[in-house]
């Protein structure tokens, strides 16, 4: 057990930008335990504040309150060029009067490293990122995807203690993002380095990350791994924000059961977060929605409309009380969906994917 | 008429007004410049049609002693290199002081480079005869600065600004600065600030960046704004006429004077070719030397 197993500690910080009226508060007090040789990702939407507790760290910015810690040491006082860390940017920031090599090589030359070790450590990044051959390119003759490994390998050079990574890969076009995505993992895996990840886009966060924080208006609302997040959401807002669900608004009736007012009860494995009696939100995935003809232990419903997706069908069930939910149901047989529009349907819910929310607003 | 040929019948009117206005304006006053330089010489003004001769070029270097004998004579060189001297000088200074002029305009958010730039090119406003005249109110024996440092007592006889290398060194800084700033500011102000954290993200620290990062990266305004500055310096006329005050000539202050009071319109004229292949040949071996560098900045 290494002395600090948190790589990096996030404590308290705040950060609000401009003065009076303009003022604009972009990290509201977060606190965050970043493990060693986790892959860390902060995700949410722009403006949610995950790029500037990102810049935060690397030191572009300075905390309004709060501190960063790296394996226990306060970086508050230092510039970003003495913080062991490094970043990816966004759109690379590649510089453009230097060759791939030199780009890569420019971390190690600045920390003063012998040239000998800087051309063997520059040939090693190449090969990890498979430019050999572009070594004396410059930076406007190569693609897109090629930049963004340069990005990489530059930033990895420096064997940094921590890896910041700020939507590297939104700027890629789908088919190469997939393949960059098991390429960042990969390299994660390899190298042992922490890797603190940014991005809006919910699939990249639940296939690449050890753990997810989800953020909104400045705060961290939730922190998990990807199957925590995405099976046991805490808030309305990491519910709606990662995957399709459905918000199902209920009364407690019992501390395992919710009655859907003039449909019926449900069941789930949570103990409630509220009071009997009090008002709550069930959030189920639809895919975990079972379809049945009516009977005996379902709730009923009327398919309103069947949208057919290649590999799966949504049935949209609008129940007695005017609530649509929407239900996924995957198409592992040939043959024809049993239920057509205007269908009565029976519909029941496994008790262990019924997730209970505070009945909070957003 | 067929489509090519009517093609070419449209390029020819499109560039005509273009290959006409170079014409007048360029080939033809440079041939009249060449054609004249090697005229003889009309005592009264003007030029002797009819004579051919190279006396005027003789003449940047030799003097004609009344026997007929040439003797070497440097006068006019040590004019032309005093021209070349303070031009160099000139742009040496501007530089040092116009790329952190130019780093600050850069560094500042829209509202304020607007207001910058404004700044900066409001000399034009007002006739360079007149800045150069304000600039004889300073410097002067008992001008606003020598004034000053007398009564503070810094100095107890007044300091010689005026009439002299130093006067026209500050005058020609004053007069082009501006043509050094904004080119520089205008390379600067493309770069992206990425790349500036970038820089610091990879451990360079400020001089590092500005070294490594900026500094490449402007390179293209710093040379426009260096070519600028030296170039217009190096032919003024107005700025050693008043600050040098007839003592500190240089080579647009000579052509002048040979066209005018001296009435050597040969010689002029081949002072002004002469000036031209010096900024031309400078020009070239600069071009020659830093084509690398040139071909890598973006």
């Amino acid at each position: 057990m290494p002395a600090h197993p948190c790589a990096v500690s996030v404590q308290s910080l705040s950060k609000v930008f401009g003065t009076g009226d303009h003022a604009f508060k972009a990290l509201d007090d977060v606190s965050v335990e970043i493990r060693k040789n986790e892959f860390f990702t902060l995700l949410g939407p722009s403006g949610c504040g995950k790029t500037t507790l990102l810049r935060l760290i690397a030191g572009f910015e300075q905390p309004t309150s709060g501190a960063v810690l790296l394996d226990g040491e306060d970086l508050s006082s230092k510039p970003p060029y003495q913080r062991p860390v490094n970043t990816v940017f966004q759109n690379y920031a590649l510089f453009p009067h230097m060759t791939v090599a030199e780009n890569i090589s420019f971390g190690l030359e600045m920390l003063g490293r012998p040239k000998d070790q800087i051309k063997s450590v520059t040939a090693d990044m190449l090969r990890l990122v498979k430019l050999e051959a572009m070594a004396d390119r410059r930076i406007t003759q190569i693609s897109g995807g090629q930049q963004q490994r340069v990005a990489l390998a530059r930033a990895l050079a420096p064997k940094p203690k921590v890896l910041l990574l700020d939507e590297p890969l939104s700027a890629l076009d789908l088919q190469l993002r997939k393949e960059m995505q098991l390429e960042l993992k990969r390299l994660q895996t390899d190298t042992g380095i922490t890797f603190v990840f940014v991005t809006h886009d919910q699939d990249e966060a639940l296939t690449m990350s050890d753990r997810i924080a989800v953020m909104n208006g400045g705060e961290i609302l939730q922190i998990g791994t990807p199957r925590e997040i995405y099976d046991k959401p805490q808030h309305r807002f990491v519910a709606g924000f990662i995957g399709e669900i459905n918000l199902v608004p209920v009364e407690a009736e019992g501390e395992h059961d919710y009655a859907i007012a003039g449909v019926g009860t449900l069941r789930s494995d949570e103990a409630s977060v509220v009071a009997r009696g009090a008002h709550a939100v069930l959030a189920i995935r639809p895919e975990r929605i079972a379809l049945s003809v009516p009977s005996e232990g379902t709730l009923p419903g009327v398919v309103t409309n069947v949208v057919y997706h290649g590999t799966d069908t949504i049935f949209h069930v609008k129940l007695a009380n005017g609530l649509e939910l929407r239900a996924r149901s995957q198409n592992n047989t040939a043959r024809i969906q049993a239920f057509a529009k205007g269908d009565p349907i029976g519909w029941s819910v496994d008790a262990a994917s019924v997730s209970v929310l505070a009945d909070d607003p957003l | 008429m067929s489509r090519a040929g009517k093609n070419t019948l449209y390029r020819i009117l499109l560039i005509g007004p273009a290959l006409l206005a170079i014409t007048i304006f360029m080939i033809v006053p440079l041939g009249l410049m060449a054609y004249i330089s090697f005229r003889g010489r009309d005592y009264s003004g003007g030029v002797v049609w009819d004579q051919f001769t190279a006396e005027a070029y003789v003449r940047l270097f030799f003097e004609r002693e009344l026997d007929g004998t040439l003797a070497l004579n440097f006068n006019y060189m040590a004019i032309i290199l005093r021209s070349v001297w303070l031009s160099f000088l000139t742009m040496v200074i501007s530089l040092a002081v116009g790329l952190p002029v130019a780093m600050f305009m850069a560094t500042r958010d829209r509202k304020w480079k607007a207001v910058l730039v404004f700044m900066v090119t409001l000399p034009f406003w007002t006739n360079l005869l007149v800045r150069n005249y304000a600039w004889i109110l300073l410097l002067r024996d008992h001008g606003t600065i020598n004034s000053a440092l007398l009564w503070l007592g810094i100095i107890s006889e007044p300091l010689p600004l005026l009439h002299n290398a130093f006067a026209v060194a500050v005058g020609l800084t004053y007069s082009f600065l501006p043509f050094m700033v904004l080119p520089i500011y205008a390379s600067l102000e493309k770069i992206d600030l990425k790349l500036v954290e970038a820089s610091f993200d990879l451990y360079a620290n400020r001089w590092q960046t500005i070294k490594r990062i900026i500094l490449p990266l402007a390179y293209p305004g710093i040379v426009a704004g260096c070519v600028l500055v030296f170039v217009p310096a190096l032919g003024a006329y107005i700025t050693p006429e008043l600050l040098g005050g007839g003592k500190t000539l240089m080579i647009g202050n000579l052509i002048g004077f040979q066209f005018g009071a001296a009435r050597n319109w040969p010689f002029g004229a081949a002072l002004g070719l002469f000036l031209l292949m010096l900024v031309l040949t400078s020009l070239w071996l600069y071009a020659r030397r830093y084509r690398g560098e040139m071909e890598r900045s973006p």
